[in-house]
């Protein structure tokens, strides 16, 4: 199938007058290029440099702390203004038809544990995740904190899950995502 | 370095030319989008051409902004609203960027995968880069990389099955 793909693929060249209309463009940015470098009068005066050179010289270090202070206090504006509910994983009392709690953990041999929590809503972080769509369920993945960690949310007959745990790969997680939801 | 080896916008044009206009092909919704894209990457090429210090990367670049300024395109509004209805390619047509007699249906369903899968398939079986390089090259992680293959292989046999000549 790849074989047949990189075959039909390989027949496919850009045509010369393509190439021609493509160097003549290249040519014309050369030299827009060479002009902006060699137009006269397009310096200013020394005394304007020279004031552009001490304005530059007390605001770029301006600008980097005050970039810097925005890095260390914003975070912490940010995580108190979202309510907690929609980043947390919730841990709620009894639920499910047969009155189980959770967190189900699923472990395999590797000690690889898999956290299932149910909830209300998809949480506002899953708005950007990867959807994937597996059996007939959709999920939303993203990778956690921690390299080899990840994240889902997925609707499941009328409910509504995440799922958290360590994998070595997106879809091996996912794999053991599904056979844990299988078994609710 | 002889005047061969020396780095140079047209040079790369020489080169790189199919690479570029494969991918672009691979990438745009249509012929004369991936024209387009095609111009503006070798355009682009002349203003960074000095920072490129061998024809390897030269070809990473070309291929990185290749890929980049076609997700750009998608991002715009214009281009997430609207279809085109793309013409059969049954004929060999003289002047036309490419001409190909007839389209194979492996080709088509690559096509019709979404851009991020088409773009690794492409990369990956094609011009044969590695998954590291890919990552690098799209900013993902590898292991994203990876399952972006291994989604677009799944669909791709789903698309395909039942087709006695694969």
């Amino acid at each position: 199938m790849i074989e047949q793909y990189r075959k039909d693929v390989s027949q496919i060249h850009a045509s010369s007058e393509l190439i021609q209309r493509t160097r003549a463009a290249m040519k014309q940015e050369e030299e827009r290029l060479q002009e902006e470098e060699e137009v006269p009068g397009r310096r200013k005066s020394m005394k304007w440099d020279l004031v552009h050179y001490r304005a530059g010289r007390i605001a770029i270090p301006l600008v980097a702390a005050a970039a810097a202070l925005l890095l260390v206090i914003a975070p912490g504006v940010i995580q108190r203004s979202i309510p907690q509910a929609d980043t947390k994983i919730q841990m709620p009392g009894k639920l499910g038809q047969k009155g189980e709690n959770y967190p189900v953990i699923l472990k395999n041999g590797d000690n690889q544990t898999i956290e299932l929590t149910e909830t209300a809503k998809m949480p506002a972080e899953f708005a950007d995740a990867e959807k994937i769509e597996m059996n007939g369920a959709v999920y939303y993945v993203l990778p956690g904190e921690a390299s080899g960690e990840w994240k889902a949310y997925v609707e499941m007959e009328g409910r509504n899950y995440l799922l958290c745990g360590r994998a070595e790969e997106e879809e091996d997680f996912l794999n053991r995502a599904e056979a844990l939801l299988l078994k609710q | 370095m002889t005047k061969e080896e020396q780095i140079t916008a047209d040079g790369a044009i020489d080169r790189y030319a199919d690479m570029v206009y494969r991918l672009a092909l691979s990438q745009m919704k249509n012929r004369s989008d991936a024209d387009d894209l095609f111009q503006e990457v070798f355009v682009r090429l002349v203003s960074h051409i000095q920072e490129l210090q061998s024809w390897d990367h030269v070809k990473a670049w070309l291929l990185k902004v290749t890929a980049n300024c076609a997700k750009k395109h998608f991002e715009q509004y214009w281009n997430k609203n609207v279809s085109y209805i793309e013409e059969p390619e049954r004929t060999v047509e003289s002047g036309s960027s490419y001409e190909m007699q007839e389209e194979h249906p492996v080709r088509t369903a690559v096509r019709l995968l979404p851009p991020k899968y088409r773009l690794v398939i492409h990369l990956f079986y094609f011009e044969q880069i590695s998954i590291a390089e890919i990552a690098q090259m799209t900013g993902q992680k590898e292991s994203t990389v990876k399952s972006q293959l291994f989604r677009a292989r799944e669909m791709l046999k789903e698309t395909l099955k039942g087709d006695p000549d694969l």
